[in-house]
């Protein structure tokens, strides 16, 4: 008679440990290995960092932590300006994003359901092409040579190439490009149930069109607007693949420090507490997406 | 209304304008004949050919598209477990940990992700010995997880919008809880399995910077071929297989996206007085 | 036909979620063949009732015995009883055939059998011609009559129905409630309804059973639990009603006098339904509530002679075509809704609102409740 029950009790708890148990291994466990060997000496073997633990013969682990690599991180203004230097180029990235998404958002809400399929079809489409070959894309279309650059020397506006490759500008354009459509996608999302009844609502009210707009349609998509800046602020912070390939050898962007670290210093221990801190200042952005993404969706 | 109207097409042509073209020179630019990517001199597949001819690139597409196959059929079964979990299965203890854990891969920086499953793939090895090198496993193993949490997201909402009577009717009518599964809640979450298959395999065969990190010598997939080649500038061959890539993957899509359409035009009636109709990401 | 055994019998049930008691130590008979509506406002713990004894939920206290086997410790899947969903759950997936078959596949029983048993079922709820039509290509009233069938198919011991009428609109319901009730004529399957609104609980109830947190407050037949509410919560839940409250003044033969502020001093008269006897505690004194209907209720222009009137004056009135209500102010300062029927075609109003009206009532016909 309580064989069903036992045989659910069974799935359930492989529903959901068999996930869970997965997801610890191998997500949270190596955030923790991240931590610990932020603690550790860099020492010059395989692999290249003192264990954090050393196990005595009475099987006592000796703790053996070290805040070097977070008294450098301090002491070298390097690291400090390249967090900063991160946060800057990813909020401006952000606001871009902005600007860019939020009326094509509102304008794909509210098209003919025809053409918002297909206009909302070409913004996932992005999404899923390479992501690398579309920063690549830039790449022929902003170098010296370039397709920008021949087109005003063509048309005579400028006599010598631009630098636009390599630069800030570069960097913009790319996280721009990369991560509009995690803009468009929130911002449509809470824009698309906006009951137009309300607009007609608050101008037979007597509202004027751009009040209408401040007054009902700007606060009703506030939290797309959350949610869709934190989808791009997020990534864009720890961003490696557009600096490296569009940004100058200048451009401090704290995931190419921490690549740098890594690679070509080998300082495994100081790329770590690079990563620590570059979570911990990602900690509230994470939170607070999560409660937008939740009222948002 | 009317000034705003003309920004608002504006901002949209020109969006889209910004999004499109730049795809459109990469693929025009793959037919070029130059040797110099930028300087237009004829038409020519010559790139294409060369890519044939390249044992390199072939290998490394082979290891992403083989990498890319099981790493998003197991991200489909863990991430639709995980799914489940999380719609059905209201209190079990963990269970906000385990939300975190679901939501966190979603938008971890990658550098962050890839430097700690190496450190752990390296921790592991000197501990247990085990994974005795990386390669395809490792990377297997590191787009497993993180898609898997987008699988997770996908069936999760899909169940969200079913009608939990409809299990409920099942189980009223007879059917035991394994038949119901079978009966009732895999065919109604199957096309958001397949979509999150599809998302799950596309993330892997796109992804470079986890990959690079978890990757050990020998075993290259296609976006860290690409990476070293382009690093040190624009290649005329990255521009012909950068196109194939991008017109096969968009096609895909397209195709899934109106067929997905098709289907929800013909299920929008409602199915019953209280499901919604769902929407497939 | 009726045996008078309890056919359903809930017993002691109480049901906890965490700090909610949404079931409370309730006890509950059901008679074979009754069709019986479970009646309440959302958060009565009604709907939790349903799911108890469908096997949804497990109780934290009490047994539900169905003719003679205790069902408590039974999973859904094996309990003899179906429900129709109010959300109807008709699978999405599946043809109507396929819906209504899949409660007999589940039994493992014999294809032919199953084919035979379907089109029985198809005939009997008219809808052998959309045999092979998907659901999303079916009407409201049409997905009603798919659920119907696949819940009656395994010839339950009992049907429970979830707010069967609450989905279709005004017209549809009319027609499916008479269905119903044909249908459960034939078959003679025990019912049990839950719904929150009382007309479907009158119209489609051979019984009725008033929850109210957690426990059922009333049971009666329809015309019971609206002549004769024990509480003032049933009497204001079945239809509008003027109640007031008062102080036992004196108790006689055959009438009680109670004073109220609203209305004076007020005599109601015993009847059958209305026997000291059932109401022990009542004495001079005791604090009591009278409720009076607005259809009990006469008004007049000129005080009726030969008996007691309250004087007042119309506030409002509506105009429903076959009946119309008064708002009537009291000298007293009490509001009393009275409604009349409009027996003929008139050109005036048939009361004025300038002058004043005189309202009395039947002494047997006002109530008088202790709760």
């Amino acid at each position: 008679m309580k064989a069903y029950k036992q045989r659910a009790r069974l799935w359930r708890a492989f529903v959901i440990r068999l996930p869970y148990l997965w997801l610890l291994l191998f997500f949270l466990a190596p955030f923790l290995i991240v931590f610990k060997i932020s603690f550790a000496d860099p020492v010059l073997a395989q692999p290249p960092f003192t264990p954090l633990f050393d196990w005595t013969q009475a099987g006592w682990g000796v703790l053996q932590a070290t805040l070097d690599n977070y008294r450098f991180l301090v002491s070298d203004n390097l690291y400090a300006l390249s967090y900063l230097k991160s946060i800057w180029v990813a909020a401006i990235s952000t606001l871009l994003c902005v600007l860019l998404g939020y009326p094509m958002a509102y304008g794909i809400a509210r098209a003919r359901p025809d053409v918002r399929f297909i206009l909302l079809l070409l913004v996932i489409l992005p999404f899923w092409t390479s992501f690398l070959l579309r920063v690549y894309a830039w790449m022929g279309i902003l170098s010296t040579k370039g397709l920008i650059n021949n087109a005003l020397l063509a048309l005579g506006v400028i006599d010598e190439p631009l630098q636009i490759l390599y630069t800030d500008t570069a960097v913009f354009l790319g996280i721009v490009y990369s991560y509009l459509p995690f803009m468009i996608l929130p911002l449509y999302a809470t824009l698309e149930r906006l009951d137009i009844r309300m607009l007609e609502a608050a101008s037979d009210l007597g509202a004027r069109p751009m009040t209408v707009f401040w007054d009902v349609t700007f606060p009703i998509s506030r939290p797309g607007i959350i949610a869709g800046c934190l989808l791009v602020f997020i990534p864009a912070l720890g961003e490696y693949v557009i600096p490296a390939l569009l940004g100058g050898l200048d451009s401090l962007m704290i995931g190419r420090q921490l690549y740098d670290e890594f690679y070509a210093n080998r300082d495994w221990p100081l790329a770590s507490a690079v990563a620590s801190i570059l979570l911990v200042i990602l900690v509230v952005p994470m939170m607070l997406l999560s409660r937008y993404q939740r009222a948002a969706a | 209304m009317r000034p705003k109207r003309h920004f608002i097409v504006m901002s949209l042509a020109f969006g889209y304008a910004f999004l499109y073209v730049p795809i459109f020179l990469l693929i025009l630019y793959s037919f070029n004949d130059s040797r110099i990517p930028t300087i237009w001199n004829g038409f020519s597949l010559r790139w294409y050919a060369s890519l044939l001819d390249n044992q390199q690139v072939i290998d490394a597409a082979l290891l992403s598209l083989r990498i890319a196959l099981v790493s998003a059929t197991a991200a489909t079964v863990l991430g639709t477990l995980s799914g489940l979990a999380l719609a059905h299965m209201d209190k079990f203890r963990g269970r906000l940990v385990f939300t975190a854990l679901i939501a966190a891969p979603l938008v971890m920086p990658e550098v962050i992700t890839g430097l700690s499953l190496l450190l752990f793939f390296i921790s592991s090895e000197a501990m247990i010995g085990w994974p005795a090198q990386r390669g395809a496993l490792t990377i297997t193993i590191a787009h497993i997880t993180f898609s898997s949490a987008f699988v997770a997201v996908v069936v999760q909402s899909r169940l969200a919008a079913l009608d939990r009577s409809l299990i409920e009717a099942a189980m009223d009518l007879g059917g035991r809880p394994f038949a119901v599964a079978r009966d009732i809640t895999l065919p109604l979450i199957a096309p958001a399995m397949l979509a999150g298959w599809l998302l799950a395999f596309t993330l892997s065969l796109d992804d470079l910077v986890i990959a690079t990190f978890v990757s050990g010598p020998g075993a290259s997939t296609l976006p860290m071929l690409i990476f070293s080649k382009v690093r040190l500038g624009v290649a005329p061959d990255v521009n012909a297989l950068a196109s194939l890539v991008i017109v096969i993957v968009g096609l895909g899509v397209l195709v899934a996206g109106f067929v997905m359409r098709r289907r929800q035009v013909g299920e929008s009636h409602p199915t019953s007085a209280t499901d919604p109709p769902h929407v497939v990401a | 036909m009726s045996v008078r055994e309890p056919f359903i019998r809930i017993q002691g049930v109480s049901k906890h979620f965490g700090e909610v008691t949404a079931v409370d130590d309730l006890s509950l008979d059901v008679y074979q063949g009754e069709l019986f509506a479970i009646l309440g406002g959302s958060g009565s713990g009604k709907t939790t009732l349903l799911r108890l004894l469908a096997g949804f939920e497990q109780p934290s206290a009490g047994r539900i015995v169905i003719d003679d086997v205790d069902m408590t410790d039974l999973p859904a899947f094996e309990r003899p009883l179906n429900m129709m969903f109010q959300s109807y759950a008709v699978f999405p997936h599946m043809t109507v055939e396929g819906n209504i078959a899949y409660g007999l596949k589940k039994e493992s029983m014999d294809k032919a059998e199953i084919a035979s048993r379907v089109d029985e079922m198809l005939a009997l709820v008219r809808l052998s011609d959309f045999r092979h039509r998907k659901p999303h290509q079916l009407s409201g009233g049409q997905l009603q009559r798919v659920a119907l069938a696949r819940a009656l198919i395994k010839r339950p011991k009992a049907l429970l129905l979830d707010e069967p009428l609450a989905a279709l609109d005004k017209r549809l319901r009319e027609h499916t409630q008479f269905e119903l009730m044909n249908l459960q004529d034939e078959l003679g399957v025990t019912c049990i309804l839950v719904t929150h609104d009382q007309e479907e609980a009158m119209s489609l109830a051979s019984r009725i059973g008033v929850m109210d947190g957690g426990q059922i407050v009333q049971t009666g037949t329809p015309t019971e639990m609206y002549e004769y509410p024990e509480s003032r919560f049933v009497a204001e839940f079945f239809g509008t009603t003027n109640i007031f409250e008062g102080v036992v003044r004196d108790i006689g033969e055959a009438t009680i006098r109670v004073h109220t502020d609203a209305c004076g001093t007020l005599d109601l008269a015993f009847d059958l339904a209305f026997d000291m006897d059932a109401e022990p505690g009542i004495t001079v004194g005791s604090r009591v509530w009278i409720a009076v209907r607005p259809e009990k209720i006469s008004m007049s222009e000129r005080a009726p002679v030969g008996g007691p009137s309250l004087r007042g004056q119309i506030l409002r009135l509506g105009y429903y075509g076959n009946y119309s209500t008064y708002r009537v102010k009291l000298d007293t300062g009490e509001v009393l809704q009275v409604s009349e029927q409009n027996r003929a075609r008139r050109q005036a109003r048939a009361h004025d609102r300038q002058g004043h009206v005189y309202l009395s009532w039947d002494a047997k016909s006002a109530i008088l409740l202790r709760r």
